[in-house]
């Protein structure tokens, strides 16, 4: 990893998930730049990215307990600098899928490319086994894609750009096996990184099980404030 | 004993008042029929594509519910890719004319303001993506104006 000492600090996330999970015949990524009216998604890659922010949770509804690694993603990062990011996960536990990007606020790719995959990153993780993962542009965008086939890793070159505020956003899903829409764990990541030297922002880890997370998150942050309240009058 | 007959008699009137207002027959609904064409041609692919997700709209749970190829089929034993059938279609156009039922007319129904930014003129949309954003950015949004047009009849046909 090049990431520079001092700034490019790699983080390390375990994300552990409570997932409920619901699948519909929605979920085939050769169909998403399909029109619409053919059952695509209309040029959406359920990414959650500044610029396609519905990401896998609005057809899957989390079930399970997911893990999720990511490692090299910086908490700052140097303009020019290009960065290693590695994505891991548990595929003992089911094929997972992932779409993912790396993007300015604007949408742009933050210059993406894709590094020919170790073992983990091919289908059942054999050294002779199919890619699984691939990378599609479109227009400004560069979307990373794993299949459902057994990898257990992506790792992501990432170029950074003179901006801001880089995020790393991604929908996975573990598929249950069952070919229905029951029972998959599903998780929105969205992780941001902040130009070195700019003031820290309000950047960080985030990630939702479904669009119902934030909502409880905001309930159970109230029920504490209020608890604090009664306690300190 | 007078108080007990003054709670009796304020039970009696409350009650009465209670079925005498159920009685009452509820003014029938006039629900919005915009072109079913028009529907079809222009609204329905831009429902497809910003509401019918199955966990969203395409759920059978929701009252508006849009059902569709890709997304939740109205019967589950048609093929995921299919076109819309009829019965989808018809179905996903009395939901959808249903929500521009509204006091102040179609302009200002649950259809046209839900899915627009709160600070645009929205009414609150639980639904918004990860980033808090509608599903459509304001009331210049082409989709939104396609929504619009088609609503109040506007659209041509």
């Amino acid at each position: 990893m090049s990431a520079p000492s001092g700034l490019g600090r790699a983080v390390v996330l375990v994300l552990v998930l409570a997932a409920p999970g619901l699948a519909r015949a929605f979920s085939d990524p050769e169909r998403y730049d399909a029109p619409t009216l053919e059952g695509g998604g209309g040029g959406r890659h359920f990414t959650g990215s500044p610029i396609d922010g519905l990401s896998c949770a609005v057809c899957h509804r989390p079930a399970g307990r997911p893990e999720l690694t990511v490692e090299g993603f910086p908490t700052t990062f140097e303009p020019g600098q290009r960065y290693s990011v590695r994505l891991s996960w548990d595929a003992s536990l089911g094929s997972h899928a992932l779409q993912l990007e790396l993007s300015t606020s604007a949408g742009d790719h933050a210059g993406v490319t894709l590094p020919a995959p170790a073992p983990a990153g091919r289908c059942e993780g054999s050294a002779t086994g199919e890619l699984a993962t691939g990378l599609r542009t479109r227009g400004i965008r560069r979307i990373v894609e794993v299949s459902d086939c057994g990898a257990s890793e992506v790792v992501v070159e990432m170029l950074a750009p003179d901006e801001p505020v880089l995020y790393l956003t991604a929908g996975v899903v573990r598929s249950d096996g069952s070919a229905t829409p029951d029972g998959d764990a599903v998780l929105e990541l969205r992780v941001t990184t902040t130009r070195a030297g700019d003031p820290a922002s309000s950047g960080g880890c985030g990630a939702a099980t479904g669009t119902a997370g934030l909502p409880l998150a905001a309930l159970v942050m109230a029920l504490a404030l209020a608890e604090r309240r009664r306690r300190t009058s | 004993m007078q108080l007990a007959r003054a709670v009796a008699a304020t039970v009696a009137m409350a009650t009465s008042a209670v079925l005498g207002a159920c009685a009452v027959e509820p003014a029938p609904l006039d629900v919005p029929s915009p072109s079913s064409q028009g529907f079809a041609d222009r609204v329905y692919p831009i429902l497809l594509a910003q509401c019918a997700f199955p966990a969203c709209h395409g759920s059978p749970d929701r009252f508006f519910a849009v059902y569709g190829p890709g997304r939740t089929r109205f019967d589950p034993a048609t093929e995921p890719y299919a076109p819309a059938t009829a019965e989808e279609l018809a179905l996903s156009y009395r939901r959808t004319t249903s929500m521009l039922v509204w006091p102040d007319g179609a302009r200002r129904s649950p259809l046209l303001r839900k899915p627009l930014p709160v600070e645009a003129g929205g009414a609150g949309h639980e639904g918004n993506d990860g980033w808090g954003q509608a599903p459509f950015t304001g009331e210049d949004d082409p989709r939104w104006i396609t929504l619009a047009t088609w609503a109040v009849g506007e659209d041509g046909l």
